[in-house]
């Protein structure tokens, strides 16, 4: 365990001072005297997160998120704003580590009520994931690298992709409330802070696009089903003015599952990754 | 033979296909000359063996092996000849066993026997060695041999035999022995022997009294036979024989002199016989008659010669069980002999018959255990119970006294007036027995029907008849208690069968307190069933009225509160029977959200169907009224169950769990699983 806090530390540390480092590069842009923060925003998203076992070692990462986002005309649960597919093949090398690649598909729906541009402009991404998980007790903590390889386009008709990279790092924790360890009937409630910083020719003073931090609580119904639901705030630069920061107060409700439909004498052993 | 044959077979194939080999490859000839040459040598050798083993059923075989013989069982060799399908030894004979590790770890019986025998008789020298060793555990190597010292007892027998007689000098000695060497002598008898019969002067003597004595040509005890003590030149007893016939014994000593004068020397015949145990009984009794206070065991003369009979006896054994011979000394005496005529023979065997039975009854009745509580309560059952102890103390133990005679066949030479006066110095004891010795007191026992014998003892018949009276007295006694005895017994059983009762209740009741831990999966509900039946059943037995059913239906309600135990014991380990299969149809699996491993039950239907349906349907069971005969069969289901769900585990069961979907029938179930029910009540 102790290798593993060592890791994730290390690997927070390169990230931040990678980060910082873009961050500097940035600095001549036209900047407002102080910083601006927009209005916070709200949103609701229904999360669904699929991990559907297809070997002994690999893995479907099947992601899909409905985001909506409140506008003047819907408040509360607002308007469809995202619908969001992100796919990866998995790769678990042991119980505490595995990597992801794979690509997304993000359906941006246009929420400026006024605008006369297109409705709906598709994204696109490929991403790539690296996630450790470390026991503390009853409690997991988990660091999660995720890098995105972005090409996003406006609502404006004809417009150019712009293509950008982004660089997260999330620290989570998972507590579990009414148990010593996770099983079915367990709360849990979990911390988390994720940073996400980007970079690419468009990024020129606003390198930090997000800053998420979210607490859940989560409720193990079944070994392969679990729920959460949780309220996350979030702010970052605005790419177009580094100075000026938007806000976002979102309510999360995620749904966890990984069926196996692999037949059952391929599931054996199902946990001894090393044999 | 058939070995013998065998052989030659084979030689002769050998031979045949190793010419079929020569006419093929010639130019391998000359080695298959060689093989040919072999081969003839093969054929002569085998024709050889053939015959050999045709006349060898003749001839002797050697024995060599386990044997058992008198009371030494050992390893033993030796040669044997079959006769008419006996076997007979020949030649000479070794037998011997010695275990060193024995001696080594505690003792060792050992013994050594060497000698010959010719055409089954014992022939020539002979030589026992036997006796028990204790060591000190230490040993030394001495000469290439390892030594141990022993130490113990050791009988060394040896001399000649003629035809199965001991002939020449025979010396019987016993040592002890310390550290292997003669530490003292115990005994030791010399007797010289001509074809089995006893010559001129012997000895024999133990660690403290030497006894010499002498025989006439033809083997007869003759003269006088003193017992000399170590510490006196005096002889201390002297037995004076004529001719075989034992007039007098003298015993000396410092209190004064005794002579006994043993027997008759004008009795009307006399018969030769051996000095053996039964001859030597017969002394005792003479010397007894006379002096009914020394002690005839104490007599040097009569334990010396005693105790040379046995030793000689353990030799007899030992030919007997081998061969034909006649090894016991025949030491010959005369006695007076005082025949018994054919009908005084019938009579004596009927009254040794009808003691017997007699005895049976009288000792029947005296140690019942239900008789002697009933004489406390029943003045009438008082009475018989002192009746019989009186036919048994004046009637049955001098008859016994007098059949003892009988049966060691010593009754002949005693005489008979003497001896019938010895056992009833009154006479025969009167039919009619007052039972209580004050005056005036009426109470008696006599057997009316019977008719009165005679009191004199002499007479036989007399003897008979009050044998028979005493068998019908117990006869008519044991009648008259039959009843109340049945009863007794009866009230005995009961008393047995509710003290069972109260005890198997009591424990039923107990276990059910200490079980009761937990009502999950609803089990209370079947204890409180079990408790139910157990106050039904024994309700119905308290009702019942005293009779021979209510015994039989008691046996039955202990039956019943055993398996009610037995069940209450399995119902309680329904819930962890229950988690056992709940954990045994789980996996674990690595869950890819929490990175953690959880156990995820499987095949759910078959846990769920377990849990809810037959769970449920045996704690019904139960909780039945007519548990008691199905005891035993739902102890078997709930095993069958529990084998068959954890089998269940590891089957393929896709079709299973999908009828079992709809499925809410305990008994379908049951079939679904492929679970055997004997269950009477299941139409319940």
């Amino acid at each position: 365990m102790k290798k593993h806090i060592v890791f994730g530390s290390v690997a927070a540390c390169i990230f931040l001072l990678f980060g910082l480092s873009v961050g500097h590069a940035q600095e001549e842009n036209i900047l407002p005297e102080e910083a601006e923060f927009k209005e916070p925003v709200g949103r609701v998203w229904f999360n669904t997160y699929g991990n559907i076992r297809i070997s002994k070692r690999l893995f479907w990462d099947a992601q899909t998120h409905f985001r909506f986002e409140e506008t003047e005309n819907t408040p509360y649960i607002g308007q469809i704003g995202q619908i969001y597919n992100r796919h990866a093949i998995g790769y678990i090398y042991s119980k505490s580590f595995n990597v992801s690649l794979g690509g997304v598909l993000r359906v941006n729906f246009n929420t400026d009520e006024s605008s006369e541009d297109r409705s709906v402009v598709p994204e696109w991404r490929i991403w790539h994931q690296y996630q450790y998980a470390m026991p503390l007790g009853s409690t997991m903590f988990y660091h999660r690298i995720r890098i995105e390889h972005r090409w996003t386009q406006g609502f404006a008709e004809n417009s150019e992709y712009i293509f950008r990279n982004r660089w997260r790092y999330m620290l989570r924790a998972k507590v579990p409330l009414n148990n010593y360890k996770f099983e079915p009937g367990t709360f849990y409630v979990s911390p988390e802070a994720e940073l996400i910083m980007q970079s690419g020719k468009a990024v020129v003073a606003s390198p930090m696009e997000d800053l998420r931090l979210t607490t859940t609580l989560g409720y193990i119904i079944q070994p392969r089903l679990t729920v959460a639901a949780g309220l996350m705030y979030s702010t970052g630069q605005t790419l177009e003015n580094g100075g000026i920061y938007k806000q976002n107060w979102t309510f999360r409700i995620h749904l966890y599952f990984s069926p196996d439909f692999r037949k059952v004498k391929n599931k054996l052993p199902s946990i001894h990754f090393d044999d | 033979m058939d070995i013998g044959r065998s052989a030659f077979l084979h030689v002769c194939k050998t031979y045949v296909f190793q010419s079929c080999l020569l006419g093929v490859w010639k130019e391998k000839s000359i080695e298959h000359m060689k093989y040919f040459n072999q081969g003839i040598r093969h054929i002569i050798l085998g024709i050889l063996f053939f015959f050999y083993s045709i006349n060898g059923e003749s001839q002797t075989q050697l024995f060599s092996g386990e044997l058992s013989a008198g009371r030494f069982t050992g390893t033993a060799e030796y040669p044997f000849e079959v006769v008419e399908g006996d076997s007979i030894p020949v030649g000479s004979f070794l037998m011997y066993k010695a275990n060193l590790n024995a001696l080594l770890q505690e003792k060792d019986s050992f013994f050594s026997i060497s000698g010959a025998f010719n055409e089954g008789y014992p022939e020539g020298f002979w030589k026992f060695q036997f006796g028990e060793f204790i060591s000190n555990r230490s040993s030394q190597v001495v000469g290439y041999q390892y030594r141990v010292n022993a130490s113990g007892i050791q009988h060394d027998a040896l001399g000649n035999l003629t035809a199965g007689k001991p002939d020449g000098d025979w010396v019987y000695k016993i040592s002890r022995v310390e550290n292997s060497e003669v530490s003292e002598e115990l005994f030791k008898s010399k007797i010289t022997f001509e074809q089995g019969v006893p010559q001129k002067s012997f000895q024999i003597e133990n660690d403290s009294i030497t006894l010499v004595g002498r025989f006439l040509r033809d083997g007869f005890a003759h003269d006088l036979w003193a017992v000399y003590s170590d510490v006196s030149s005096e002889s201390s007893e002297n037995w004076h024989f004529d001719n075989g016939l034992l007039g007098k014994i003298e015993k000396i000593s410092p209190n004064g002199n005794m002579t006994l004068e043993i027997f008759d020397t004008s009795a009307q015949s006399y018969k030769s016989e051996v000095l053996d145990e039964r001859y030597l009984k017969i002394v005792k009794w003479y010397i007894k008659e006379q002096q009914a206070d020394l002690n005839s065991e104490n007599m040097g003369m009569y334990r010396l010669l005693r105790q040379n009979a046995l030793h000689y006896q353990s030799i007899n054994a030992f030919f007997n069980d081998l061969g034909k011979s006649q090894f016991m000394p025949s030491f010959k005496v005369r006695l007076p002999f005082y025949s018994l005529d054919s009908l005084e023979t019938k009579q004596i065997r009927n009254i040794a018959k009808t003691y017997g039975s007699s005895s049976r009854t009288s000792e029947a009745l005296l140690g019942n255990p239900q008789l002697e509580l009933l004489v406390r309560s029943n003045t009438e059952a008082n009475y018989y119970y002192n009746v019989v102890k009186r036919l048994q103390s004046d009637f049955l133990e001098p008859l016994g006294t007098f059949i003892t005679y009988y049966d060691q066949q010593t009754i002949e030479f005693l005489p008979r007036a003497t001896l019938t006066r010895q056992i009833w110095p009154n006479g025969l004891p009167k039919k009619k027995i007052q039972m209580s010795n004050e005056a005036g007191s009426n109470v008696f026992w006599d057997l009316e029907s019977f008719p009165e014998y005679e009191a004199q003892a002499m007479k036989m018949a007399n003897v008979q008849n009050m044998a028979e009276y005493v068998e019908s007295s117990l006869d008519s006694i044991s009648e008259s208690m039959s009843e109340w005895l049945k009863k007794a017994k009866k009230q005995q059983q009961f008393l047995t069968l509710d003290e069972l009762l109260v005890k198997e209740t009591q424990l039923l009741e107990n276990n059910i307190d200490t079980l009761l831990t937990t009502d999950r999966l609803g089990i209370k509900r079947a204890f409180n069933g079990i408790l139910a039946t157990k106050e039904t059943t024994l309700k119905t037995y308290a009702e019942m009225p005293e009779s021979d059913e209510k015994l039989d239906y008691g046996q039955n309600v202990l039956t019943c509160l055993q398996n009610l135990g037995e069940l209450a014991s399995a119902v309680s380990k329904l819930p962890e029977q229950e988690r056992i299969i709940k954990e045994a149809y789980q996996d674990a699996f690595w869950n890819p959200f929490t990175a953690t491993i959880m156990d995820e039950d499987v095949k759910k239907r078959i846990t769920a169907a377990h849990k809810n349906i037959l769970i449920p349907y045996v704690l019904d069971l139960v909780d039945s009224p007519t548990v008691c005969e199905d005891a035993p069969n739902i102890l078997q289901l709930i095993n069958d169950i529990q084998t068959r769900l954890l089998e269940l585990r590891d089957e393929p069961t896709k079709k299973l769990e999908r009828k079992l979907r709809k499925e809410q029938d305990p008994e379908s179930v049951l079939e679904l699983l492929g679970i055997m029910s004997n269950i009477k009540t299941a139409e319940r």
